[in-house]
């Protein structure tokens, strides 16, 4: 019938359309969004591909314009993909990485197990791979791991606080936990327990809360567990990307304190974003280990271009420092955090 | 006239895929290549069976949110036992036992649906959804939220290896179809569920079986989850808590833009087969042009909302004459 | 067909001990759970808990009571969460950029709420699309413009937002009396409004509703409106409770907001539903045991579980009472 096939040509048209429309636009796009490709001067020829698991925190941010600019300023292309924590789409994001022919790639995995599959086939077709901040699972071969040394710098920062706490201080804790999928979170999670069990008349872990790295589950589970137990005086954060919901909860119960006065809540985070220093420098946190994205992406994309040249790689392990409300202004006092 | 009439009996479908994967394969850069068709034969494995599964439902009017979720369950269950590290040690047996458990698992939840929706009434809107949160959270709770790996060698080159260009999981997801497409249109049951989807009562009352079609459908849907499950361990060769959770939508979006109805009644297998094809592809192309994430998922859903009002459009005329 | 009968007893105990289990079932196994979480920790039945019960659940019921409208007109909203989310950026950016009040960002994110909820109606009143799938379609859409306006980062909100979060009168949080307003001004819209009744008429059957005279189309666009701009504002709400929006804001909620209005009374066949007590109830029933488990400090996970047996009877419910009504 004549209208079918008018119907018929008219969404195949339009399809054909949609197409060439998505074509020009992705050349379009790459000038706005962060995903883009095409960077500076000095075209090497090569592109390095980059799949992040999600933009969460503050520090992901900086680690993220930190590879950026370290790419820009070695003249190499880079291309981008954000799984936003999918971990079957970023599979197939470095599948295509694969496909588009990147010279290496960078992953930060949203889980550092399922993603050995991916780099398996990077291995496959010559591929070398990087990881950025979270190590992958076994079974693949990876050229080099840049991370940060996440158990050391809790127990330092837990060994802080016992150090400098007041004779015969009872610590009731509450532990917040990240994503169980992330490494790190694992990590941070082992060295706080393992911490505490070194002072064992100091503290006692009265709550564990699992928040998948999201702000409203810390948030609840933060009032609820006040709730439970109104004792409690040490929080463990694992992420400066929960801070603002946990000072939110902790406002609201009217426990939000200054080091030093009643009732204060000892604050132990992890990172070091800008909002976790200011606030350290406020009196409010007590103590944030730093890990220094910014150096931590300049190696990730150093690493890339060594082994594109075929140089030895090596891993690195980002020891990190603490900013604490005794050095913030001393030790520290230039430094703001991302 | 032969010839004229077959092109046009050809679904608008069949003719999307085939411009899209042409003007792809010269415009997009490094889709003309072995690894890269390799590539999105072998994601489109998933998404064809579990789309095939939920397509029964849909026939029918109703929808199977629960496919999904069953990945997650069934790749981290399956995985355990499967995994060198398991009780069984990753031998043949293990993988035998995994397998078994992962499709009874699946048919084990259809079977809870498909008892709800017939027994209670109840919307399979819901009920699946319900059963859902059920299977999440069971999956959850089994692990602990961490991730299962360590499957043995030859899973994993099962899942990930192929005949040439074909890959095995392809061969497997392409039998799936096949069987659901002849259980539809040589069996009982497939005469029962178009005539079920179009008009209930008037089915009822020249008295088909309405009750046992419908469960059977949901316990189908099912067992097509855990055999998705099965692929998607062995090329993932690991099992995860969120594997699926961004998939549904994929699901519906092969299913409509594959040309059949949400209200039930018509549709073949074959165009949610291509739908799951072309959704691959939509992604897949937008990724390599570097379109984010988002983006993509943003222009599925305009997909989505489009196909089903060119489907309404379709719909009313035929019903018009 | 004649079947065999049974004793006349025994049927008639076991037809009313569905009956009694449908009227009354659910709210039994709460109050069984309730009592069980007190035992456990005396604290949960204190005032203050209890009050903090009620402020986790204004955020999210806001939303239900939106989602009462649609599920009376027989629709679905599945869009709610990225409503939310995406509402909640539009009032952020309004608020940091622009430095304007609080009340303006609110409104901000339910005039953006709105927009979405006419989108949805249109797609389903005029065109005719399954609900279902166009506010699947809605979803994506939401998302990824929430995503692509936050470049996918975090957004803060400056402080002006915890006066608001911490604002208590009488020593109730002021999330609270909202919540509560809003349940106030719908339930009189629901019930004495001559626009309550079409909503009900074209739930129970719309093309009766039609040639009875009631624009049918024009309700139920309306109703999706209506849906829409109050998940704005509650994504806004939320937005200021957490201080932050992160790229998974409001994850999973439109599931919390659609089995809580079953539970609460909403019947996803539409025609039925009191806001007043229904959205209240449904909510609070939920928040009160997801706080309950983190209290037995029970792991996280248990919520999905706890929460899926939980909309699963209360369907079942809905379903038995409402075959029961066509007979």
């Amino acid at each position: 019938m004549k209208n079918k096939a008018v119907r018929r040509t008219l969404s195949i048209l339009a399809v054909s359309a949609m197409m060439l429309g998505m074509v020009g636009c992705s050349g379009g796009s790459s000038g706005g969004d962060d995903a883009s490709k095409e960077s500076g001067s000095g075209d090497s020829g090569k592109t390095i591909g980059i799949s992040m698991c999600a933009i969460e925190s503050q520090m992901w941010a900086e680690y993220q314009e930190s590879m950026h600019k370290a790419c820009d300023d070695a003249g190499v292309k880079y291309t981008e993909s954000i799984a936003e924590n999918d971990v079957q789409k970023q599979n197939q994001q470095i599948e295509d990485f694969i496909s588009q022919g990147v010279d290496a790639i960078i992953i930060a995995p949203a889980d550092g197990d399922a993603v050995v599959s991916a780099i398996q086939k990077c291995n496959d077709a010559g591929i070398p791979v990087i990881m950025a901040n979270r190590a992958a699972g076994e079974g693949a071969e990876v050229f080099a791991t840049i991370s940060s040394d996440n158990k050391e710098m809790v127990k330092r920062e837990i060994q802080y606080v016992a150090e400098n706490a007041p004779e015969g201080t009872k610590y009731k804790c509450l532990e917040l936990v990240g994503s169980l999928t992330d490494v790190n979170a694992i990590a941070r999670q082992e060295g706080f327990e393992e911490a505490i069990a070194e002072y064992p008349d100091m503290f006692e872990l009265a709550a564990t809360v699992p928040t998948e790295w999201k702000g409203d589950l810390a948030l609840t589970g933060v009032q609820n567990a006040f709730a439970s137990d109104d004792d409690i005086n040490f929080i463990f954060n694992p992420s400066d990307a929960l801070l603002p919901s946990i000072q939110s909860g902790l406002q609201q119960l009217g426990k939000y304190e200054k080091v030093g006065e009643d009732g204060h809540v000892t604050l132990v985070t992890f990172d070091g974003a800008a909002d976790a220093v200011t606030a350290i420098r406020e009196g409010y946190v007590d103590v944030v280990s730093v890990q220094d994205a910014t150096e931590q992406g300049k190696l990730c994309v150093q690493a890339a271009l060594d082994a594109i040249d075929g140089k030895e790689a090596s891993d690195y392990t980002d020891p990190g420092f603490e900013v604490s409300t005794e050095n913030c202004d001393t030790e520290y006092a230039d430094f703001e955090g991302y | 006239m032969s010839i004229k009439k077959s092109l046009k009996s050809i679904d608008a479908i069949f003719w999307f895929v085939g411009v899209f994967f042409i003007i792809s394969l010269i415009f997009v850069p490094g889709f003309a290549q072995f690894s890269a068709i390799k590539s999105l034969l072998s994601q489109t494995c998933v998404l064809m069976v579990l789309a095939c599964g939920v397509h029964l439902t849909v026939l029918n009017g109703g929808v199977d949110f629960t496919s999904a979720a069953l990945l997650a369950l069934t790749t981290v269950v399956g995985g355990s036992i499967i995994s060198t590290g398991g009780a069984l040690g990753g031998s043949g047996l293990a993988i035998f036992l995994g397998i078994v458990v992962m499709l009874l698992l699946g048919a084990g939840f259809g079977i809870i649906n498909g008892f709800s929706v017939v027994t209670f009434k109840m919307p399979s809107f819901i009920v699946t959804m319900a059963t859902q949160m059920l299977v999440n959270g069971l999956a959850v709770v089994y692990t602990g939220g961490s991730s299962v790996t360590g499957m043995p060698a030859a899973f994993g080159s099962f899942g990930n290896g192929s005949i040439f260009v074909i890959p095995y999981i392809l061969i497997i997801a392409v039998l799936v179809a096949v069987c659901i497409h002849i259980l539809l249109t040589k069996t009982l049951l497939g005469r029962q569920l178009y005539a079920v989807g179009t008009n209930p009562k008037a089915s009822l009352i020249s008295g088909i079986s309405t009750k046992k079609t419908i469960f059977k459908i949901y316990v189908i849907s099912g067992l097509c989850a855990g055999i998705a499950g099965v692929i998607e361990l062995a090329y993932m060769q690991s099992g995860s808590v969120n594997y699926g959770s961004t998939m549904f939508n994929d699901i519906m979006g092969s299913i409509i833009v594959g040309g059949t109805s949400p209200l039930g009644g018509r549709g073949k297998v074959i165009n949610t087969v291509m739908g799951a094809f072309l959704i691959t592809m939509i992604g897949s192309v937008l990724n390599i042009l570097s379109v984010p994430y988002y983006m993509i998922t943003l222009i599925k859903g305009l997909i989505i909302l489009i196909a089903a009002s060119l489907d309404l459009v379709k719909t009313k005329k035929s019903m018009a004459q | 067909m004649e079947k065999a009968k049974k004793q006349p007893s025994t049927v008639g105990a076991g037809k009313k001990f569905v009956d009694l289990f449908c009227t009354y079932g659910l709210y039994f196994i709460f109050i069984v759970l309730i009592i069980f979480f007190a035992v456990q920790r005396p604290n949960f039945f204190s005032v203050s808990n209890f009050l903090l019960i009620l402020k986790s659940s204004s955020v999210l019921g806001i939303a239900v009571v939106g989602m009462f409208f649609v599920l009376i007109v027989a629709g679905i909203d599945i869009s709610v969460s990225m409503n939310m989310y995406f509402s909640a950026v539009i009032g952020a950016t309004v608020l940091n950029s622009m430095e304007l009040p609080l009340i303006v960002c609110f409104l901000a994110a339910g005039v953006s709420g709105l927009l979405i909820g006419c989108i949805n109606g249109f797609f389903v009143a005029k065109v005719k699309i399954v609900p279902f799938i166009v506010t699947l379609a809605t979803y994506s859409v939401a998302k990824g413009l929430g995503l692509f306006f936050t470049n996918q980062q975090m957004v803060f909100l400056n402080s002006s937002v915890m006066t608001l979060a911490n604002a208590k009168v009488f020593g109730i949080s002021v999330f609270v009396f909202i919540f509560l307003g809003i349940v106030l001004i719908a339930h009189f819209v629901l019930t004495s409004t001559q626009f309550g009744r079409q909503l009900f008429a074209c739930g129970n059957n719309l093309v009766g509703a039609n040639k009875m005279g009631i624009n049918g189309p024009r309700t139920v666009f309306l109703a999706y409106a209506i849906c829409g701009a109050l998940a704005g504002i509650a994504g806004m709400l939320s937005a200021c409770n957490l201080s932050v929006i992160n790229p998974n804001f409001a994850q999973g909620d439109e599931f919390v907001v659609i089995s809580s209005s079953v539970i609460g009374g909403a019947s996803l066949f539409g025609g039925k539903g009191k806001v007043l007590p229904g959205a209240i109830i449904g909510i609070v029933m939920i928040q009160a045991i997801i706080n309950g488990l983190t209290m037995m400090g029970a792991s996280a996970y248990s919520y999905t579980i706890f929460r899926g047996i939980i909309i699963f009877i209360a369907v079942m419910v809905d379903s038995i009472k409402f075959s029961g009504e066509i007979r």
